[in-house]
């Protein structure tokens, strides 16, 4: 009888006593499904700070998968680690040298996407770069006898890049420089990855300068990628897009100023070996593949409004990936848009007050 | 500091960093960021109480520092430190006012003065006052999500209390 | 201190905070004006970084024609060569849900909250 009750007493008083924990746990597992996986990758590479940020079922096995390669790319696409593959062609001494895949294809990639530049994007303008000093931070100013010897080692034409056999042979004395071109190559290459594992979408942003949104936000909106006013705090602007490669080049992020007292950017002309000096403050284009975003963002830097106008307008972009939109910030502040970009930039601040209005 | 302290204060931060990261799996509960359960507050509060503030704040520090690399960036990192800060200061002055029946008026209280400090925060960051007209909202939020992981560890309280040694 | 004194510290400041909440919603907390033209945004204005007044002329090309005053925190139409002019006569809005509208210029301007967090990512080199 006594234990009987003792019992009785201690059942209801567990009832109870599991009744409040049972309801946090399920209010608990109430929120969580119906939400896309996130997953979020922070990292060091290539000289800038990554931000992957990748949603859906597979998300963190996609995202490791990513993180992994572009880890890869980092080790073998620098030029600064005397190690990599591309300091090894570097230093070839007009040797063919043996590389991976990744590296002939992003060499033979870049120059593929070169040739409707005209000359303004070269990967063999490290010799020159070197000089300035923009490799190391000793900057100084070449004397034009100086820029002049070394401009006959940039010349693009000279690399030869067998993607068959793998094999990149550089004339002696020359140097590649793919940092103008490695992001982009990456984004295209995690891209790659993440859609293999079917994630509902994702933002790459490989330090600003480049940056892929691609698939569904968790809230349904467009990506909204806010473009730096360059010679300011705020904002020049917003893109929205379904997905695509934004690529910025500027010459306010690495620049210095020489002892003349002149500002001198870390973009160089290939045809004067001289940074570029032309009203451009920054150029921002949006593209469907990383690789041409970022080769074009640097070539029409170089280039100009006008001739980024020609280009646009001219036939050598037909194939259908080389399709591109770009915005130009001038040092005056205006906006030069092309008209396919007017679609997807809203202006904000400053460059909303008068540009917009139309 | 002897093992058994350190041990529990490890297990202890364990586990307020796995509620964190659980937490950081939650969609965001309405469109105004700061709205969320912080059910890492749970072991702050109960630590508080039955552990003592050196620990509670030993707890509290690891889980914000660590958790900040798990789960964000530097701004993250500014925003939990300043939320966590004053969240410890008003729950360790309101301390000696609650009994431990009324853990989850703590978990309120401090649930208010977490989303004061980041407010506080990202009003100096963003150098703009007009994101204190949040504070309102957060303030009702803060005292429902904190009153539920203030009963939570009043729950624990009662169920470990005499089971824990100093 | 006593149960009921928590219970009523509370449910007073969800008393009070409760219903300014409403209304700081409703002023929707944000100061950006975004200029629609045909449903699409075809210019933003941060209200509270605007130093000085000024004017800018909208012209859709089809002899729609309105003058926007942009003034610190607030904005309005100030001249219009629309038939009915109610985007004119709407005034000036600081705040709130009100849009102001022109039907015949197919021009919305609304006040929205649009913080820097809003962005996914920022592009710049």
């Amino acid at each position: 009888m006594n234990s009987q009750a003792t019992f009785g007493k201690n059942k209801g008083l567990g009832r109870r006593g599991k009744l409040i924990p049972a309801l946090v746990f399920a209010l608990i597992l109430s929120l969580v499904p119906g939400c896309a996986k996130r997953a979020r990758l922070e990292l060091f590479a290539m000289d800038t700070y990554m931000e992957l940020t990748v949603y859906g079922n597979k998300a963190e096995e996609a995202l490791a998968g990513a993180e992994y390669e572009i880890k890869d790319l980092d080790g073998k696409l620098s030029a600064t680690d005397g190690s990599s593959e591309l300091s090894r062609i570097n230093l070839s001494n007009g040797e063919p040298v043996s590389v991976s895949s990744d590296t002939a294809e992003v060499i033979h990639n870049a120059l593929i996407a070169a040739e409707p530049l005209r000359g303004a994007l070269q990967l063999t303008l490290r010799p020159v770069s070197l000089a300035w000093g923009f490799t190391t931070g000793e900057y100084r100013i070449p004397a034009e006898e100086e820029l002049e010897e070394l401009l006959k080692l940039v010349d693009d034409g000279r690399i030869r890049v067998d993607v068959g056999s793998n094999t990149v042979a550089l004339p002696e004395g020359m140097a590649l420089d793919l940092g103008s071109v490695a992001k982009g190559y990456s984004c295209d290459i995690a891209a790659a990855i993440l859609q293999k594992y079917n994630v509902s979408g994702f933002l790459l942003n490989m330090g600003s300068s480049t940056i892929m949104a691609w698939g569904k936000k968790p809230d349904g909106g467009r990506w909204r990628i806010a473009v730096r006013d360059p010679a300011g705090e705020g904002y020049a602007g917003v893109i929205e897009t379904d997905g695509a490669c934004v690529s910025t080049s500027g010459g306010r992020e690495r620049f210095f100023t020489g002892e003349d007292g002149n500002t001198y950017c870390h973009i160089l002309d290939p045809e004067t070996g001289r940074p570029v000096d032309n009203g451009v403050l920054a150029v921002t284009v949006v593209t469907e593949s990383g690789l041409w975003g970022d080769a074009l963002s640097t070539a029409l830097f170089v280039m100009g409004a006008e001739k980024a106008e020609e280009l646009y307008n001219s036939a050598d972009m037909s194939p259908e990936r080389r399709r591109f939109e770009y915005l130009f910030i001038m040092e005056d502040g205006s906006l030069v848009l092309s008209p396919g970009m007017e679609e997807l930039f809203t202006p904000l601040g400053r460059f909303a007050e008068g540009g917009a209005a139309q | 500091m002897s093992v058994k302290r350190l041990t529990r204060l490890a297990v202890l931060t364990a586990l307020a960093l796995a509620l964190h990261v659980l937490e950081a799996q939650i969609p965001p509960l309405a469109p105004i960021p700061g709205i969320k359960p912080g059910f890492a507050n749970i072991v702050t509060v109960w630590a508080l109480v039955a552990l003592g503030p050196l620990d509670a704040a030993l707890i509290l520090i690891a889980r914000i520092l660590l958790g900040s690399l798990f789960a964000g960036s530097v701004t993250a990192l500014i925003y939990s430190l300043a939320g966590g800060t004053l969240c410890f200061i008003a729950s360790l002055a309101l301390r000696r006012f609650v009994s431990e029946k009324q853990l989850w008026a703590l978990g309120a209280v401090g649930a208010i003065a977490h989303n004061a400090g980041q407010l506080a925060a990202a009003s100096l960051i963003l150098k703009s006052a007009a994101i204190w007209s949040y504070a309102p909202v957060l303030t009702v939020s803060a005292i429902v999500t904190g009153v539920f992981t203030g009963l939570i560890a009043q729950l624990v309280h009662a169920r470990l209390k005499g089971k824990t040694s100093k | 201190m006593k149960t009921r004194v928590w219970i009523v510290i509370f449910a007073a400041l969800i008393a009070v905070c409760l219903p300014l909440a409403f209304i700081l919603g409703r002023l929707g907390g944000g100061h950006i004006a975004n200029i629609y033209r045909d449903g699409k945004c075809i210019c933003s204005i941060d209200l509270d970084s605007v130093t000085e007044g000024y004017s800018m002329t909208l012209d859709d090309g089809e002899g729609h024609i309105n003058t926007i005053r942009i003034e610190p925190g607030s904005i309005c139409v100030e001249d219009a060569n629309c038939p009915d002019r109610v985007c004119v006569n709407t005034g000036r809005i600081t705040g709130g849900s009100k849009p102001i509208i022109c039907m015949p210029a197919k021009l919305v301007i609304r006040l929205e909250s649009r913080p820097a967090e809003g962005f996914d990512a920022e592009t710049g080199g």
